[in-house]
């Protein structure tokens, strides 16, 4: 089963921010209270990036590098297990997920 | 061969006629190329536009990431930081039916957003980062050039 998780409905259109104590749409808590427990609840998760005013790299790298950076998932794991969807302007901030990814499995 | 009856009655009917059918010619063809330099022109100054956004953003980012102790100023950057990359991103987009900027402005747009928007970009009490000023400008340069390269070829072969 696919859980979608669409960010700019369900958690904010203006995420912003790293850690949990930066605001209250922050990448941390992205992680922690939506990715995770969507990742527990389903065995694939879609993330639709589209809608937002934009996202920051540091959000971006909190929210998606710190799942490979706390072990929670490998980056085959990720790459099998969630799904960026984004078009037009938020094409970009899904490669950049995918660098963060492949760095926080680099260890860089 | 016998002249046709239109012809007997108005022998000049095949000169008008050729020459009206210059004249649309000529003017069909004068529409097209008004068409095309317009085009040209509006796409030129699209991607002019898109440059100095490039470079307003760079600014935000370097006033940004030298500012310390002034939160609201923070926040107001932060937040115009965000916009312009969005609007930047957004931009690049839509003129992506017309001329390819996506896949080969990629790498210098991931450079120019990591750049201004990574490390502890949006944390509380994040230390100065006086490095970053260096990476935006050089990052910001490398794009301004790729978008003008960009927009040179596209030009180029508007012109064939």
């Amino acid at each position: 089963m696919t859980a979608v998780l669409n960010i700019a409905k369900e958690y904010s259109r203006a995420p912003a921010g790293r850690y949990r104590a930066d605001g209250p749409a922050t990448g941390e808590r992205f992680r922690e209270d939506f990715l995770k427990p969507a990742l527990e609840r389903s065995e694939y998760v879609e993330i639709i990036l589209n809608g937002t005013g934009g996202y920051g790299s540091s959000f971006l790298e909190e929210a998606f590098g710190g799942l490979i950076r706390d072990r929670y998932l490998t980056l085959p794991e990720f790459r099998r297990r969630i799904k960026l969807t984004a078009s037009g302007a938020h094409i970009i901030y899904k490669r950049a997920i995918e660098s963060h990814v492949e760095k926080a499995a680099g260890g860089k | 061969m016998a002249a046709s009856p239109a012809e007997t009655l108005f022998p000049e009917l095949g000169t008008i006629a050729g020459a009206a059918f210059g004249y649309i010619l000529g003017f069909a063809s004068q529409l097209v190329l008004e068409w095309l330099s317009s085009s040209r022109n509006q796409l030129s100054a699209r991607l002019d536009e898109l440059c100095a956004d490039v470079r307003t953003a760079a600014s935000a980012g370097c006033e940004y990431w030298l500012l310390e102790n002034d939160e609201d100023n923070l926040l107001l950057l932060s937040a115009q930081i965000v916009g312009l990359q969005h609007a930047i991103e957004g931009m690049i987009a839509h003129l992506n039916s017309r001329i390819e900027l996506d896949e080969s402005t990629s790498a210098e747009r991931l450079l120019f957003i990591e750049a201004l928007t990574g490390g502890k970009f949006q944390v509380v009490g994040r230390p100065l980062e006086r490095a970053r000023i260096m990476q935006i400008h050089a990052a910001a340069a490398a794009l301004i050039i790729l978008l003008k390269k960009c927009r040179d070829d596209a030009l180029r072969f508007q012109m064939r």
